[in-house]
């Protein structure tokens, strides 16, 4: 009955017993005000983004963005692909973030609002949606198919949805999963609820376990299966009675191992053996896990009703030990490679039973100061002391004192080191190496004794290692480090390229390579027969050592004041852990080599709750942190990322960008380079750069971060911009202008060739008029008959005559006068027109009769070319009847812009031949001169010659 | 004896034809009651009016309860606040849970069955999607069914002033028991 009782009250406190991980909250705002979380996801660039009931947020290891979102409902799934992230929100809704830019995505052909439990886009972009109450939705280009109980889907309640091999889907309901299969354009559904072996109908959860075709269920009430898509049936893992709660979420790590979180805030870690489940739990007190996520660095990421919550579980755990455990008080550790860890406080030995960290056994004490423990091949415990020797604990739990060896039986025992049947013991006077004979244990003899005199660089060792290779290393103060193979011994101090004086501690990784941690030095490790050094700038926290000690895959732990840095050989960085990391490492033990190692590699470090755990790292982790080049300004204005060009005034840039890690977000380290301005590297710890007053030219951003100030493998951001040359240094626009100068010199000669050949053309016709019309004027018909005139004049009125012939000298004066110019005022012309009339009306009479009417306006301001009107005039005497019975009356009329002469046509019978080439050269000459037209002809029996002005 | 057996033999008939027509079962008595458990008061309050339906073919359920018929408050007071200040029964009326039944169970055989009922709780006009487990015994076309479960008030807008903090509790316990027969046909 009693035993009974004892075992269901273990049953009762089993769950309750679960330890809290190494875990960090996280708030999404600066007040702490808690906010629930649904949805989380890991982008391209390395961002978690956070799905909250009150919006999106993206973290970059330090702070939470929220991004501006109209639609303020609670957003409850979330995925990403190619740098956009799919929102799915309560309301039903769906919207896309790109560039920190949240646009909705409007979907036709849904009718309905329910909630979006998950969202999801496969590989052929195709995107699904598990809605509350209207089954599933494939969505292509903004339309959407639905598939719900109408075409066989069990139940219209989808919580997950995954995707199968071959065209198929994999869909968790209220009522078991189905698997939706496409064949030609038909709709085929399989489901399989508790009838076919499902645990449970309410599937929550699907997830696919890593490299294989199986998948991860978990479900409301009866805990996590594996389905087997080949077989179609579920795997019959054992595992125990499921009692965590609901599952929310399984993250698959491996093949093997699988995180799941409940509704009642338990973190499980699922190991798959052959036939059965390997549950581990731990507590998340109070907290319901929404969501899981796994960082590349071994992080798993809680989604909660707070907010998140970082756990570190998969790489360091701890044993929490309450009094008699003293972090000031311990003096050294060790592991018996079974279940269980020792360790020595002053006088006393305790012993701790890794399955029950509540239970510290007190083994023993001794009559000094313990100062080392070792257990040797046999798994027998050596014990040092400090002033009361070697001791000796075997299995059946005997301590022996070890007195027959003199120089050990009151020494003072620095460390106690050994490999196969040897017993290695550092004192205050050399290294004594012992064997120990099989059948009696507790008997060792001493077979060798090493000391400055034999070979080792002092006779002070602080650490004895030995390898792989069975040789032992020695770390020495004041000589640095000595070896000893098993016949000779190899030293290497300051003078010898080790730069370190006095070395606390040596160890091998598992590579083999021999590390050794330094006083004030640093870390060292041997390859290529040479010492390399890590110091502050590589990444150390302090460079004085206090211990060290590689795992099984890799990484060195070390122990220095102010923390604990893991070394990351596949990143060649340092992983830190200090307070800072607030998960309660406030203090370590300064104690030398206060460190131990079991058989599976788990590395044990005390600190003041009791033990550190550094776990190997079998699954790839990646401490490299990421950056992201996450904005850009011109002039301190932000502009839209995705701008390269800008032109020649956008000078002034500033790039920012931003680091993204989950390991030690708080020892970023930059360097940029601006490639076609400045090729070296500059280091900073600024989150962004400006370039003032760049040249114009193409350049190549680049940025990197790491850890430290080693750069090697780290990751980059680049971006390529341009800035335009001014206008006036483009070439395409210098060409332009030498063209359009060559064309405008080209057409101002043309334009001059033409004008040249116009005037020349213009002289020449002037010339041609003047010989006509000289030919005319002094043409025998007008002489004889002026002369007949005058003559008659002279015998009847000398007067007359003296008049007219003065008349007649003057038009030919002018005549002269007036033949070099192109143009002469109206006025000037009219009145050689009248000297010219003067003379033959002298000769007709009142035959003929000039009836001008031009205004005085007119006269004075515009030009006629010279001897137009005498030319027409003449020209109307020549081909009319003059006589008194039909007097010839010319008419000359002027406006603004012609002037028109006309007379009635009464043409002679017998017409004076003209060469015709009066009127013919009139109009070259207004053609010349201003690309004027005259016009002439007969019209309603009147002879009309119509002149421009000019 | 005979007439006995001959009894029998018909009650079964009948019996088995009707469970072969009825689907529906309606609620013929039925109690909901809630109670809080506050550092400074325990109030426990109980209605009779439970009102509802399953489907056991389709496996499908409605209930329903008037929020007025609460009854058995520690004062008149307490059952005004209840009904005006909390719960505000004059917008609210009713409060609703109606869905489906989870279980791959056959509810036509007799049998006693726990269930997982999921479906949407609506109290004081807020819908909360629910699972809640139920314990339903069939036996002679009689359905009993007993459910306890919490509603916390944070999920359906239940404001509850600073200084009743210590009076009320965030979360109320509920308790349903309800008895349901083959619905008559008319």
């Amino acid at each position: 009955m009693k035993k009974l009782l004892v075992v269901i009250l273990l049953c009762i406190t089993l769950p309750s017993w679960a330890q809290k991980p190494f875990s960090r909250d996280y708030w999404l705002n600066d007040a702490g005000v808690p906010i629930k979380v649904n949805a989380l996801i890991l982008d391209e660039s390395g961002y978690i983004w956070v799905g909250t009931a009150d919006g999106l947020y993206y973290f970059n290891g330090r702070t939470f963005n929220k991004i501006a979102d109209t639609a303020r409902q609670p957003i409850t799934a979330l995925t990403c692909s190619e740098n956009c992230i799919w929102i799915g929100y309560a309301n039903g809704n769906v919207s896309t973030c790109i560039n920190n830019t949240i646009m909705p995505y409007e979907i036709f052909g849904r009718h309905g609002h329910s909630t979006i439990n998950n969202i999801y886009k496969d590989k052929l972009g195709i995107l699904w949606l598990c809605t509350e109450s209207e089954g599933i939705y494939c969505v292509v280009n903004n339309a959407a198919i639905v598939c719900n109980t109408n075409k066989g889907l069990s139940d219209n309640f989808i919580y997950a949805a995954l995707e199968l091999p071959y065209n198929s889907l994999l869909a968790g309901s209220d009522k078991g999963i189905n698997i939706i299969s496409l064949y030609h354009h038909k709709v085929n559904i399989d489901v399989i609820t508790t009838l076919q072996g499902l645990p449970d109908n309410i599937v929550k959860v699907l997830k696919k376990v890593p490299d294989t075709t199986q998948y991860w269920i978990g479900t409301q009430q009866q805990g996590i299966a594996i389905f087997d898509y080949e077989s179609k049936k579920i795997l019959p893992y054992k595992y125990p009675k499921w009692k965590w709660g609901q599952v929310n979420d399984i993250e698959p790590v491996d093949k093997e191992h699988a995180w799941v979180a409940t509704d009642e805030g338990y973190l499980l870690k699922i190991d798959l053996q052959s036939d059965s489940m390997k549950i581990t739990q731990y507590s998340m007190a109070g907290d319901k896990i929404k969501k899981l996520l796994r960082d590349k660095v071994g992080n798993i990421w809680c989604a909660t009703n707070r907010g998140i919550t970082m756990v570190m579980e998969e790489y360091m755990g701890y044993i929490p030990l309450k009094r008699p455990f003293s972090l000031q008080e311990i003096n050294a550790l060790a592991s018996d490679n079974d279940r269980y860890l020792w360790f020595a406080q002053s006088k006393e030995l305790y012993q701790i039973d890794l399955a029950n960290f509540n239970d510290i056994k007190h083994i023993f004490t001794a009559e000094a100061t313990i100062t080392s423990l070792h257990f040797d091949n046999h798994k027998q415990l050596w014990i040092g002391t400090l002033g009361k020797g070697l001791w000796y604990y075997d299995r059946l739990h005997v301590i022996r004192h070890i007195t027959t060896i003199t120089n050990l039986t009151q020494g003072q025992i620095l460390d106690i080191s050994g490999y196969r049947n040897e017993i290695w013991v550092s004192t205050l006077n050399g290294v004594e190496e012992l064997v120990v004979p099989e059948s009696n244990p507790s008997d060792p003899r001493l077979i060798n004794h090493h000391s400055k005199h034999s070979g080792v660089g002092s006779d002070y060792v602080y650490h004895l290692y030995p390898d792989k290779d069975d040789h032992m290393w020695m770390a020495t103060d004041g000589a640095g480090v000595s070896m000893y193979d098993g016949r000779e011994y190899s030293r290497w101090d300051s003078s010898s390229g080790f730069k370190s004086q006095v070395v606390y501690s040596i160890t091998q990784d598992a590579y083999g390579t021999i590390w050794a941690g330094t006083l004030n030095n640093g870390l060292f490790h041997y390859s290529n027969e040479k010492w390399h050094q890590y110091e502050l700038q590589d990444g150390l926290q302090d460079v004085n050592i206090s211990a060290i000690m590689g795992n099984k895959s890799g990484q060195i732990i070390v122990v220095n004041k102010k923390g604990i840095d893991e070394w990351y050989p596949d990143c060649m960085q340092f992983r830190h852990f200090n307070r800072r990391l607030d998960i309660n490492i406030d203090s370590l033990s300064v104690q030398l080599n206060c460190i131990a190692k079991d058989v599976e590699g788990n590395v044990f470090v005390p600190y003041e709750h009791g033990i550190i755990v550094f776990k190997n790292i079998f699954q790839k982790q990646d401490i490299m942190p990421d950056v992201h080049i996450s904005g850009l300004s011109l002039f301190f204005q932000p502009i839209e990322q995705g701008l390269h060009d800008f032109s020649y005034p956008e000078n002034h840039i500033t790039i920012k960008y931003d680091g993204i890690n989950y390991s030690n977000p708080e020892r970023l380290h930059y360097r940029y380079a601006l490639n076609g301005f400045n090729d070296s590297w500059i280091l900073t710890n600024d989150e962004s750069v400006t370039f003032p007053k760049l040249p114009p030219g193409t350049y190549s951003f680049r940025v990197q971060v790491s850890l430290s100030n080693n750069f090697f493998n780290a990751k980059e951001s680049s971006y390529t911009f341009t800035i335009a040359a001014p206008l006036w240094k483009r070439t395409w626009f210098i060409a332009a202008m030498l063209l359009l100068i060559g064309i405008l010199i080209y057409y101002i000669q043309k334009l001059r060739d033409r004008r040249v050949s116009k005037v020349s053309l213009l002289q020449k016709e002037r010339m041609i008029f003047e010989y006509e019309h000289l030919k005319s004027q002094v043409n025998p018909h007008f002489l004889f008959n002026s002369l007949n005139t005058l003559a008659s004049l002279i015998e009847e009125n000398t007067e007359t005559a003296i008049d007219y012939t003065v008349h007649l000298s003057d038009l030919y004066r002018n005549m002269l006068a007036y033949k070099d110019k192109d143009l002469i005022l109206l006025v000037e012309e009219m009145e050689l027109l009248q000297k010219y009339l003067y003379i033959q009306q002298s000769r007709f009479g009142s035959a003929l009769q000039l009836k001008v009417n031009i205004s005085e306006k007119l006269l004075m301001n515009k030009k006629i070319v010279p001897l137009a009107l005498q030319l027409l005039v003449e020209n109307a005497i020549k081909h009319n009847v003059v006589s008194i019975s039909s007097p010839l009356i010319i008419y000359i009329d002027a406006n603004e812009y012609t002037i028109v002469v006309r007379n009635w046509l009464q043409p002679k019978m017998n017409t004076e031949r003209g060469a015709g080439l009066g009127l013919i050269n009139i109009r070259k000459r207004y053609f010349l001169l201003a690309k004027r037209q005259i016009s002439y002809g007969v019209y309603d029996n009147e002879y009309i010659v119509i002149l421009p002005l000019i | 004896m005979l007439l006995r057996f001959i009894n029998v033999i018909m009650l079964a008939l009948i019996s088995y034809s009707s469970l072969a027509q009825v689907s529906i079962f309606e609620v013929s008595r039925g109690t909901i009651s809630f109670h809080s458990d506050a550092p400074r008061e325990l109030i426990f309050s109980t209605s009779k009016e439970l009102r509802g339906a399953v489907n056991i073919q389709q496996k499908t359920f409605a209930f329903r309860v008037n929020i007025a018929s609460f009854k058995g408050f520690n004062n008149d007071l307490q059952e005004e606040h209840f009904n005006e200040s909390y719960l505000e029964s004059t917008f609210f009326p009713d409060a609703t849970f109606s869905g489906k039944i989870i279980e791959d169970i056959d509810l036509t055989k007799d049998g006693e069955y726990f269930l997982r009922a999921k479906g949407k709780l609506k109290i004081h006009g807020l819908e909360q999607e629910r699972i809640i487990k139920a314990h339903v015994m069939i036996k002679d076309n009689r359905i009993v069914v007993r459910s306890d479960f919490i509603v916390p008030l944070s999920d359906h807008n239940i404001k509850v002033p600073r200084v009743v903090y210590d009076k009320l509790s965030p979360d109320i316990k509920v308790k349903i028991f309800a008895t349901l027969l083959p619905k008559r046909v008319k």
